[in-house]
């Protein structure tokens, strides 16, 4: 359950980062390289950001083998 | 002559990822000779299944190994996989370019230049596996105390995946075969959710032991010092590298090749300790992994599924590993991956193996904590 929830975040997230990218043009600017430089920064910290989500709303209930451990 | 033999054994991946590479410069049909090698590669593994060789030593009981030729060997695959991201980021270029195909000549070598979609596709699917095939240097080397522990992690960051480096060796190697070693694969679990899972489980050690550490420290989670957030930003020239090279279709072709590479790394982890359980606070032990020792596995693999003396001896050179009678699949990587994507067929074959384990090897507290895994509550 934890980690549909989870799932879910991330996706929404990533899914604003990208929204917010698009409207700043950044896929017709990606050649220029403070673009570029700035756009895979966004990418890197959305990702961070993705696991930091993961991380928190699942805690470790992904790795327990079983329900009552 | 023997000294030769053993250490040129170990130069198949090299070889297969230069010509990989140079299969993407080539470009035109060239670019699928990663996938074509990683096909060729199952099928020679599956042909030499039954060839099992144990460790050469001298009569004085020394390792025919050449320790500084293998770590050169193991710090030339860095700029060998920046290489090979820089060729496909290249083929990103021109694609994006809508550069015109057309046949040139560069040194010598004629090369075809502009990119197909159809061709793009293998060069992504080809640099994706040999990224993924080149992260047994990555594992060998987060074994090494001094500079080999910051190439594994720049080779690791080549695939987003940084924070093995520590994970492998202060969690895995610790709490193996234990449910708080993500990288354990429990019975029952498939390959393709124990891929998301250990990945996502040791970026959470690591963060987890930076955060404490910080803490601690009295600084700032948001500092150089943590290396969680240092070792993603150790990814950002790939990142930089494929936004510039391609834009969307580059971002695309990147998380293409970081899941594949992922994807291969973790289905070692599963195929190396798949269903085997060890009691909380006992000793690692032989009996913990599975070996997947036959010949082209070992030499390919520079010994890396040699798992139990690995797990026991974790400091030993690769080449110096060897049969410890550890619980054997019998067949090599390429094979039992090829049964691991079939979720249904890797159970099957492995629970005859896993009741022999349960029976034959497992204490009485591991057999009990076994039994457990009928219980349909099981995650």
């Amino acid at each position: 359950m934890k980690n549909i929830q989870a799932i879910s975040i991330m996706f929404i997230w990533t899914a604003i980062s990208i929204l917010v990218l698009y409207f700043f043009d950044a896929h017709n600017h990606y050649r220029q390289i403070s673009w570029a430089i700035g756009i895979a920064i966004s990418l890197l910290f959305v990702h961070m950001i993705n696991m930091i989500i993961y991380f928190n709303i699942t805690g470790k209930e992904p790795y327990k083998w079983f329900k009552s451990s | 002559m023997k000294t030769f033999y053993v250490n040129a054994r170990y130069l198949i991946v090299p070889v297969m990822t230069i010509a990989t590479i140079l299969g993407l410069f080539i470009g035109n049909i060239f670019v699928w000779v990663g996938v074509i090698l990683f096909g060729l590669n199952t099928i020679v593994d599956t042909l030499t299944k039954g060839i099992h060789l144990r460790a050469d030593f001298d009569n004085d009981g020394k390792s025919f190994g050449i320790k500084k030729l293998q770590y050169s060997v193991m710090y030339f695959m860095l700029p060998a996989f920046i290489t090979l991201q820089i060729i496909l980021a290249w083929r990103l270029y021109q694609y994006t370019s809508y550069i015109p195909i057309e046949n040139l000549t560069f040194l010598g070598i004629s090369y075809q230049n502009g990119i197909t979609s159809f061709n793009l596709i293998g060069s992504v699917l080809s640099a994706g596996l040999w990224a993924g095939l080149g992260i047994i240097y990555g594992h060998e080397l987060s074994h090494n105390r001094k500079e080999g522990f910051l190439v594994s992690r720049l080779i690791m960051a080549l695939s987003g995946a940084s924070h093995f480096t520590y994970a492998h060796v202060y969690n895995h190697h610790l709490d193996l075969g234990h449910e708080d070693d993500p990288a354990t694969a429990p019975r029952g679990r498939n390959v393709y959710s124990h891929a998301w899972l250990s990945h996502a489980g040791q970026s959470q050690y690591s963060y987890d032991l930076e955060r404490s550490k910080l803490k601690r420290q009295k600084k700032s989670f948001f500092s150089l010092s943590n290396k969680w957030i240092v070792g993603y930003l150790y990814s950002l020239p790939s990142i930089f590298l494929f936004v510039w090279a391609g834009g969307v279709v580059g971002v695309l072709a990147l998380i293409v090749v970081w899941v594949i590479s992922n994807f291969l790394l973790e289905a070692l982890n599963f195929m190396g300790h798949y269903g085997l359980i060890r009691e909380k606070g006992k000793p690692v032990e032989h009996r913990h992994s599975w070996d997947n020792d036959n010949l082209f596995t070992s030499w390919f693999f520079i010994e890396i599924g040699r798992q139990g003396d690995h797990h026991v001896r974790g400091e030993t050179y690769f080449w110096e590993l060897d049969d410890v009678d550890a619980p054997n699949y019998g067949i090599g990587y390429f094979s039992l991956f090829v049964l691991t994507l079939i979720p249904v067929l890797f159970r099957k074959y492995t629970q005859n193996l896993l009741d022999d384990w349960d029976n034959n090897k497992a204490t009485e507290v591991e057999r009990k904590i076994a039994n457990q895994f009928n219980n349909p509550s099981i995650t």
